[in-house]
């Protein structure tokens, strides 16, 4: 950011953040609409039909009972890692370049894990009793299955949703402050709400900056803690090929990889619609590179061992769904993945 | 079981919350059952007729589902028979395993349920409750047996089939899972009986399973194993008694029979 941003004044920043804020072109309607389009017509009125008929409408059948909502799920989850997490490590370690794209980064945990509890809902046989998955008092006495891997991941998603927001919250509010002063009218209103009467004194700095620093430190070990639980879902089961100990590191990389490619695509999208040339610039672009590269040796290497790891047990059932993973129906599949996310030298 | 009486009684010192709750939930209530129902399969009688996934239909109000739906895979069938070829044409032989829900005693069906909609009852009974299960098919998954059906649809039967359902066993709804109960309805009404007739435990052959009944075979035989003098527990002493996939350490509640021959290659 030094670099490019020694020209930047503190009111150049606010000037180019409140107008992204304001200013709606036709591109910002167009998009809108398009979103909320897509959403009818791709999530509500499939949701309703499948509501109506029963989970038959996702082409699900025996023994293949878990299908793209699981897929979708673990998607979802796993862009959401990158976000918080990164900003954390890159706070933590008092990287300054940080500062262009972490916003953009934690609310994009946000949101995924949003639409990843969203897969969940969709998934269930009967999500109108949802809530039965939570454990809340009632006269019956009727708790969760504490015992369950399940169990344990709506407790982590939970949690990890909950800091997340709370994270990306406490880091906002000097900003919700400085757009409440520039702007007017409800918008005025909300930001003043938002911003707790935030006025920017030394102590006020002072102490966001020792309460922002633990939420990073704490939310660090939950980050990984909420993918490798996420794991468990598979590698708790005894179904071969899922029932590998490889599994928890492996998607907590997965995750922070997949995770990391979001952000790029997003900081692109940024900067190139909203004008942040200045702001995000090609240093982001080469550290994320550089982490993108680290974490495809280290994704590669997992799934190399994960391979072996089925074929050294020397059981018939791992050896058959190594078999199939490689040479069967969905192998073009798994090949693409590996051929565009593995690092060749 | 009755239930705990009101405490601070006259003359009564006040009981704590603890002891109140442990007449709920006799001491040994999960390491030992009342019964332990147990299911013998002899596979060198069994001739594959079927019968028992008619009885099992009839009996347990299974839907049928269409031809359709069954070659997608959602057909329900809580006992179905498997068929091994084994050799080649024309020296060929054709094998038979009716697979049901084991009601394995380490059941990774009942770990993984978020809302414990599968459990162990007191009866060593591996039960799905109905109303509880939100659909999850997590235990599907976790089945090594795959055993478990799943109701994709709601189901319907045409006139007048749906004359013949069995009023004793609920009718699922689309978003449940369901599986072989043992035909807990029956083992209830044995129960009851049984304590009518003076609190006495349910003696050996006084009820058997739709399947059992519908074998003509004989090949299946079905009782409490906790009964030394019960026919199933002589039959399961037998040297050719064997569980599908011990190795997982599940701890099925049903043995197979099988008598095996050297390989002839």
């Amino acid at each position: 950011m030094r670099a490019e941003g020694a020209e930047l004044t503190y009111a150049d920043v606010n000037r180019d953040v409140v107008r992204s804020l304001v200013e709606t072109g036709p591109k910002y309607y167009i998009t809108l609409g398009c979103a909320v389009g897509l959403t009818l017509l791709c999530f509500f009125f499939p949701w309703f039909y499948q509501l109506q008929l029963g989970i038959a409408a996702a082409g699900m059948n025996h023994p293949q009972v878990w299908g793209t909502y699981e897929a979708g799920f673990i998607f979802w989850i796993g862009l959401s890692h990158s976000g918080t997490l990164l900003s954390c490590v890159l706070h933590i370690t008092r990287s300054s370049w940080r500062k262009a794209m972490y916003r953009s980064a934690e609310a994009m945990t946000l949101f995924s894990l949003m639409v990843a509890v969203t897969m969940v809902m969709v998934h269930l046989g009967r999500p109108w009793f949802i809530h039965w998955a939570f454990p809340y008092p009632n006269q019956m006495e009727l708790w969760p299955n504490f015992r369950s891997p399940l169990l344990f991941d709506v407790t982590a998603i939970a949690t990890y949703l909950t800091g997340s927001s709370v994270f990306i919250y406490m880091g906002s509010i000097p900003d919700f402050a400085a757009v409440r002063d520039r702007t007017s009218g409800w918008r005025h209103n909300m930001y003043t709400l938002l911003s707790l009467g935030w006025r920017g004194t030394d102590t006020e700095w002072h102490r966001l900056g020792w309460a922002y620093t633990l939420l990073a430190v704490l939310i660090i070990p939950l980050a990984v803690s909420v993918h490798s639980i996420v794991s468990w879902d598979w590698a708790s089961s005894i179904v071969p090929a899922l029932h590998q100990t490889i599994f928890a590191p492996y998607f907590v990389v997965g995750a922070i990889y997949s995770g990391t490619a979001g952000i790029v695509t997003v900081m692109f999208l940024l900067r190139k619609y909203m004008g942040f040339e200045r702001y995000i610039t090609e240093l982001h672009f080469d550290n994320l590179g550089r982490l993108l590269l680290a974490l495809s040796l280290l994704w590669t290497y997992i799934n190399v061992l994960e391979l072996f790891t089925g074929w050294y047990s020397g059981a018939s059932g791992e050896i058959e769904a190594l078999r199939y993973k490689l040479f069967g129906y969905y192998a073009p599949l798994y090949w693409e993945m590996i051929l565009f996310c593995s690092h060749r030298c | 079981m009755s239930p705990p009486e009101d405490a601070g009684k006259p003359g009564e010192p006040e009981r704590g919350l603890r002891e109140k709750w442990q007449e709920y939930r006799r001491p040994g209530y999960y390491d030992e059952f009342d019964y332990a129902w147990t299911m013998t399969i002899d596979l060198d009688r069994c001739i594959g007729c079927e019968a028992c996934m008619v009885a099992c239909k009839a009996e347990n109000n299974l839907a049928i589902v269409g031809e359709k739906a069954f070659a997608q895979g959602r057909e329900m069938q809580w006992i179905r028979v498997e068929r091994y070829w084994e050799g080649e044409y024309p020296d060929v032989k054709l094998r038979f395993i009716p697979m049901l829900c084991q009601h394995c005693e380490a059941a990774p069906c009942e770990t993984v349920c978020p809302v414990t909609a599968t459990y162990h009852n007191q009866d060593g009974l591996n039960v799905q409750v109905y109303n509880r299960c939100i659909g999850t098919r997590s235990c599907a998954v976790y089945c090594p047996y795959e055993v478990r059906y799943f109701n994709y649809n709601d189901h319907r039967w045409d006139s007048p089939l749906e004359q013949q359902l069995n009023p004793d066993v609920t009718v699922r709804e689309k978003g449940v899972m369901e599986k072989c109960t043992f035909c807990i309805q029956r083992i209830r009404l044995a129960k009851d009986l049984a304590k009518d007739d003076g609190r006495r435990r349910v003696r050996d052959g006084e009820m058997v399973p739709a399947c059992v009944q519908a074998c003509p075979a004989e090949a299946m035989v079905f009782g409490d194993r906790k009964d030394p003098a019960s026919r199933v527990a002589a039959v399961m002493g037998d040297a050719r008694a064997y569980r599908v996939l011990d190795d997982l350490n599940t701890r099925p509640s049903v043995i197979y029979l099988k008598k095996v021959v050297a390989d002839a290659r």
